[in-house]
């Protein structure tokens, strides 16, 4: 019991792909698979682990989330999904471009579908065209290529109005 | 002219000076296309004869250098035209030469993931800056005296963080989304939406093919098939009874792992005449009618709270009901539909039971 509460209070430091340092409580660390499996491995030697692929600024929001995860308890879950459904609210396609890639290098499942989902949410009942545009995706079909995959997939439509 | 009214003429060497100020290498540095060619040059000249050129010369071409340097970080927010034939004929011939410089040597520790070939680029544009001034880094690095060469790394440095921070910031909003991220979003995609965003280019494409992708669908339409995966061989004794599913494995039967995109075409094709009679499916979390496309229940609440929605095929007598009453009855019964017992075997809902013998 006291060794659990111990650990609770045991703190590491994250250090983003541009130099900040973010000292971070571990059970909140815990709520990534890749810090958990991290420290299961290495018993925790390094002072500072270099999250290289993670600016700041991304990586306070992540741990923004790691931390009301990780604090609120399992009767909270209401709270913890309005909080979901807040946290994303307002953010700009890039930011959450960074976030989903940090949320899937981190492996924090629950912090990967939301993120996830926001963005199907922006792709879904749009056409191509429009996607590509708030995607910033550069078309590399031809157009007899771009013709075939659409012609190839037109069974999906069909009866459709 | 006007290097004569220079006081750095009075350290002699006059004719390398003029030489070298001919060669227009600090009016050439802040031109994008220039820049990559005035670098090489640069750290040719380092190189080749700094340690023999007199001193004001010497302080010229240091200067030159950490200018290069302290230019590298805005070509990110240069835009190079992106068509050819928007170029001059100069700048094509510009182009070339760059090219096949940058041919030489590329820094792959900034490559930019979705250059395109063939389109001039003002990313490719960036590669050719980048590696032009690391190479000079390199060679200031070997021919400048201590002092000198501390001010040059110290620059580039800076240079450098510096340009890395304008490139994040301008991805930002651009997809560089890996393979197995595009596939987790498209998770959550509706078959249309998925087959749209297969339309947008090859990355996207073969990310919406991807066969866990299409055995999501085919969950989503034709419910669970994991069953099939436990109890499968009393599973097998249940579905030989029926032909339809003999027939289906017939089919299938040396596929050790399934192909779910033809998988799910095949039994969305066979079933097209009977989903066309309903297009609604009815979220059983939260109690609305949904539509069946999208396979997922639009209520916020409701996604948040599972992942996992149970939606089921509804028929158009089954929304009148739902109106009427704010209920739907067991979907699964045949009673509000006038098929008789075999036809109703393969409705929509009734699948996954046939289907759930088809993974040998």
């Amino acid at each position: 019991m006291a060794s659990s509460i111990e650990n609770n209070n045991e703190k590491l430091t994250l250090k983003s792909s541009d130099g900040e340092e973010f000292l971070v409580e571990k059970h909140v660390a815990l709520q990534s698979t890749l810090l958990q499996n991290m420290l299961d491995s290495d018993c925790s030697s390094a002072d500072v682990i270099p999250l290289p692929k993670i600016d700041a600024r991304t990586l306070a929001l992540v741990l923004g989330y790691c931390k009301k995860h990780a604090d609120a308890s399992s009767s909270k879950q209401g709270e913890l999904n309005s909080f979901d459904s807040e946290f994303l609210k307002d953010m700009d396609m890039g930011a959450l471009f960074n976030l989903v890639l940090a949320a899937n290098f981190m492996e924090i499942k629950g912090l990967l579908d939301i993120a996830a989902q926001k963005i199907a949410d922006t792709i879904k009942d749009k056409p191509h065209q429009e996607v590509r545009e708030i995607f910033h995706v550069e078309n590399d079909y031809t157009p007899e290529e771009e013709a075939a995959v659409r012609e190839e997939n037109r069974w999906a439509f069909e009866g459709f109005p | 002219m006007s290097i004569n009214q220079s006081p750095k003429m009075t350290g002699g060497g006059g004719d390398q000076l003029e030489r070298y100020e001919k060669l227009g290498i600090g009016e050439s540095l802040p031109r994008v296309y220039q820049y990559p060619i005035a670098c090489q040059e640069l750290s040719s000249i380092l190189r080749g004869a700094y340690s023999q050129l007199p001193k004001n010369l010497q302080s010229l071409v240091f200067q030159h250098t950490l200018t290069a340097f302290r230019l590298l970080p805005h070509w990110i927010g240069e835009t190079a035209p992106n068509k050819s034939s928007e170029l001059s004929a100069f700048e094509k011939s510009q182009h070339l030469v760059i090219i096949y410089l940058g041919s030489l040597y590329i820094d792959k520790e900034i490559i930019c993931p979705n250059w395109i070939d063939g389109e001039f680029d003002a990313r490719m544009q960036t590669q050719k800056a980048i590696s032009a001034a690391n190479l000079l880094t390199q060679s200031a690095e070997a021919v400048l005296p201590k002092q000198r060469r501390v001010l040059a790394a110290t620059e580039f440095r800076h240079a450098k963080i510096a340009h890395k921070r304008r490139c994040k910031d301008r991805q930002e909003g651009s997809t560089h989304l890996p393979q197995d991220v595009l596939v987790h979003i498209f998770g959550f995609l509706d078959l249309q939406s998925l087959l749209c965003a297969a339309s947008v280019c090859w990355l996207w494409n073969s990310a919406a093919s991807d066969n866990y992708l299409w055995h999501l669908q085919h969950v989503s339409y034709f419910g669970d098939s994991s069953n099939c995966l436990k109890g499968r061989a009393l599973q097998r004794c249940e579905m030989l009874e029926n032909d339809e599913h003999m027939r289906l494995q017939e089919e299938v039967t040396t596929e050790t792992s399934i192909d779910w995109r033809e998988a799910f075409i095949k039994a969305y094709k066979g079933n097209s005449f009977k989903t066309h009679t309903s297009y609604r499916g009815f979220c059983g979390r939260c109690h609305t009618v949904v539509w069946l496309s999208k396979m997922k229940c639009y209520n916020q609440q409701c996604r948040l709270n599972s992942k996992k929605q149970q939606i089921t095929p509804i028929s158009t007598e089954q929304i009148v009901e739902y109106i009427l009453d704010g209920a739907v009855c067991e979907v699964s019964s045949s009673e509000s539909d006038t098929d008789s017992d075999e036809e109703t075997t393969s409705k929509l809902w009734a699948f996954p039971r046939h289907l759930s013998g088809y993974k040998k």
